[in-house]
Formats: structure tokens, sequence, C-alpha cells
């Protein structure tokens, strides 16, 4: 039987959904295309973890049973159930710095909609965007293993795809350079005695600050994924007893509580030149108390 | 290489749909031709070459084969990227009709999935008229077939005779 945390079998039905897509986007159906589309993405992303560890898309609620079948100590693969796909998001956008959880939650937001309720929520959309936006996030997970979407889509479509992705950085650029535009005449036509327009953001684990791109204060810069840590113990005797981790996260929200600039997304921050990543210190608790040489 | 529990040598005469196995290319055609394939298509690795020998009798009833060592223009990218159910039930699986470098085609066990597969396939048996015949006039003739760059078949059995062909799949290391 085909396992089905295997990354081959996974990659192959995502080529194969990927294939139905262009079939209907060459036919001009982009409801059946898109359909399609978040289909793939979700195998994408399960792709992508298990190429990992088949365990990361094992379904952790059912008793270990998944979870052993995915490391391989049980035969029981037909019991097997994998992850929802807005975990797999959410563990992709952590496992890899540039995935945008909340982009493809919307994408397979529209899939549900469509396949579990009356509504036409591919008819609301704006295609050429959608497609920017889809092919953005199926690169992230591809070039996350050393790939391109032509290794996904074969090089019939691959020109399609790319085409998208050009067009999304193009997008997203304008879209930054309006954002802050905006955010800039806010912050200048304030009234007098305002010194915020916007607030605070909880969400993301890790934050650091950077200067606003629109008002020139500092902004908060936020994000989930590390992408380096190093533990720091101080040389001096009074901090040597309080180490902390030197983490090096990857940026994923900026927020300016000033002028109220928001940009949600790794290819938002960079189109606005803030920094891709930010350092930040964890406290590390000692383990003094548990060490008892007795 | 062979079958499961199967020898590592069989044998083979023109059989008739009833008393075909199962899941045989006899059972769907008799003594028909057999359309173009690459042999063991719904393994997952297919056996690099097939060799045949006429272990006894001759026969008026060619071998066909279709040789395709370059991929046609146009359609490399469908032999690559179209998307085949092969196989039957839980051994079933996906697969291109080129990958790793090797060719799998046998619409026997293998079913077009999307556009571009659709395309090889009748590309293939549009294809088919093009195969060249191979004769078993003398007994003890061998026949080497790559498996992986060329598809096989057999023209209909006019004369099914006493011939009896021996047949060996060997695979070649990675």
């Amino acid at each position: 039987m085909t396992d089905p945390f295997d990354p081959d079998a996974l990659f192959d039905k995502a080529k194969l959904f990927i294939n139905r897509c262009f079939d209907a986007h060459s036919a001009g159906q982009f409801d059946a295309a898109a359909l399609w589309a978040s289909l793939a993405l979700e195998i994408v992303a399960k792709w992508a973890l298990a190429t990992v560890n088949p365990c990361l898309i094992a379904d952790p609620s059912d008793d270990g049973t998944s979870l052993l079948t995915a490391a391989g100590l049980s035969k029981t693969v037909a019991d097997f159930k994998t992850i929802p796909a807005k975990a797999a998001f959410s563990r992709c956008a952590r496992a890899f710095p540039g995935f945008n959880a909340r982009e493809a939650g919307r994408i397979s937001g529209n899939r549900n909609d469509d396949i579990h309720s009356g509504a036409l929520p591919f008819a609301q959309l704006d295609e050429e965007r959608w497609w920017q936006s889809y092919w953005r996030e199926v690169a992230v997970l591809l070039s996350a293993h050393g790939m391109t979407v032509s290794d996904l889509v074969g090089a019939e479509n691959a020109g399609v795809a790319e085409g998208y992705i050009t067009r999304n950085n193009e997008t997203v650029s304008l879209l930054v350079a309006k954002r802050i535009e905006a955010a800039k005449a806010r912050w200048e036509s304030r009234e007098s005695g305002v010194e915020r327009l916007g607030g605070f953001v909880f969400g993301p684990e890790y934050e650091s600050s950077a200067v606003c791109p629109a008002c020139g204060n500092r902004g908060e810069l936020m994000g989930d994924s590390v992408v380096g840590e190093q533990e720091v113990w101080p040389d001096s005797l009074e901090d040597y007893f309080t180490p902390f981790s030197l983490l090096d996260v990857a940026s994923h929200l900026f927020n300016c509580p000033f002028c109220n600039l928001f940009l949600d997304g790794p290819d938002y921050i960079s189109a606005a030149d803030l920094p891709e990543t930010f350092e930040t210190e964890v406290a590390i608790e000692p383990a003094w108390e548990e060490y008892n040489n007795e | 290489m062979s079958r499961p529990a199967g020898p590592a040598i069989e044998f083979l005469r023109p059989t008739l749909t009833a008393n075909a196995g199962r899941r045989s290319l006899s059972a769907r055609h008799g003594l028909g031709a057999f359309p173009l394939h690459s042999d063991c298509a719904h393994w997952r690795r297919p056996p690099d070459f097939v060799l045949i020998q006429c272990a006894s009798g001759t026969s008026t009833t060619p071998t066909l084969i279709l040789p395709l060592v370059k991929l046609p223009a146009g359609l490399e990218s469908a032999f690559r990227q179209g998307m085949f159910l092969v196989g039957y039930g839980r051994r079933a699986f996906y697969a291109p009709a080129m990958s790793d470098g090797g060719l799998r085609f046998d619409e026997g066990c293998m079913r077009p999935l999307d556009g571009q597969a659709l395309r090889v396939t009748e590309y293939l048996r549009a294809t088919s008229r093009d195969a060249v015949e191979f004769h078993w006039t003398n007994e003890d003739t061998v026949l080497v077939m790559d498996n992986r760059r060329a598809l096989h078949g057999r023209a209909p059995v006019h004369d099914a005779g006493d011939r009896r062909l021996a047949r060996l799949y060997l695979g070649v290391a990675a």
C-alpha cells in the first residue's frame, strides 16, 4: 500500500492536482482551477513537512496511532490520519521562513467555503491577484527543499506559474509603497497632541523593533520562525549567572503604533526594505537548582 | 527479477481469454493483438530489460517493438508530468509515463488522470503503427528489449502453432 505520509507519494499527488488545475485554467474555468490548486497547496505543505520528517504530518490526537505509523513503528497504515490543513500551514510558517500561513489559510478558506456550502467564493475573487499570491506560497515551500515551481508543474506550465510570481513581487512592491505613502500622510496630518494613531499587536512569539519606513518612529517587528540561535554566557562575574539565547528570527510582521502602518507577510517586509531577520534575546533558565551532586 | 512468488523464468504461449490469468493481457485480448506496453508497468520499479527466448517451436506471430529513445518534441514535459493511476486497489500509486529516466506505459494497468497523461496515451496509441516486427522464425532465437526505452506488443495470433517463449526480467542495480 502507498504510504500516505511518503513524501514522494505526496509530491506525485500534488503534481496530479496541479495538472488538473492547469487543465481547468487553460479551459478558462477559474473556480475549478482554484479548487484543484487549493487542494494541491495543502498536499505541498504536507510534502514539505513530511520531507523533513513524516511525523510532522501525523495526527497527534489518536493515541499515537498515526505517529507510530509515520515513525515506522506500526504498520497500521489504513488508520493513519494527517493533521488538518491549518496545522500544516502553521507548522510550515514556523519551519520555512517566508511562508505566509495567513495567506495559505485564506486560500484553503476559499476551498472550504466552496465544498462545504452553497457559497461561490471563487466568483468574488480577483483571479490574477489570487494566482499571484497562490504561486508565491507554493514557491516558498518548494524552495525550502531546493526545488522550483518547474519541478511541480512541469516545463510546459512553468512559465505561467513563474509569471504570476514575478507579477506578485511587482504587485506587493506597489501595495507596500501605497501603504507607506498613506501612513506617512496620516501621520503628517494627525491632529496636534495625538501621539499615536495605532495600537500594539499581539500574536507572534518574538519581537524587536525597526525604524518605520513611513513615519521614522520605531515600530514592532515580529515573527515566530527562529532561524538561528546562540547561547551567550556573559564574561562578567555579576552577569555570568544570567545567560541568554540570542535568537535570529525571520521577520513576518511589522506594525507601527505611531502611524499605524501594518505589513503582514515576509514579502511585504522585504518590499518595505525592513530587515528580513531580527535578533532578540531570550533568558535561559539555568538548571542550577536541578543539579544536586549529593 | 520476478513476479512476487513467481519463477524467474516464465513460459508464454498464446492463450485464449477463457484460459488466461485474471489480470493478464491474454484475459483482455485473448489471441488478439496485445497493445504496446512496457512489462510490469505496475511495479514500483519496472524491470530494465526483458529477455525472451524462443524455447520451442516457431511462429508466424511477430512481436511488435516501438523504440522511444527520444521523447517526441512537444510532449517531453507531458511524458514527465502527466499523471497515471498505476495498478489496482491498495497497491495503486500515481506515476508519469517517464520517471527515473525510464518509460512506464501499459493501458492494461495505467489510467490517464489529467490532460497531459491523456495526450501521452493518445500519442502512444497513434504511434503504435510505427512499431517494427520481430519474427520468431528460428528456435533458440533470443530477443533482448530495453523495457524502459521501448514498448512492445504482439500482433494478432492467426496460427498459434507450437510456439513457446521463455521470458526473464533483468534489473540494473541503481
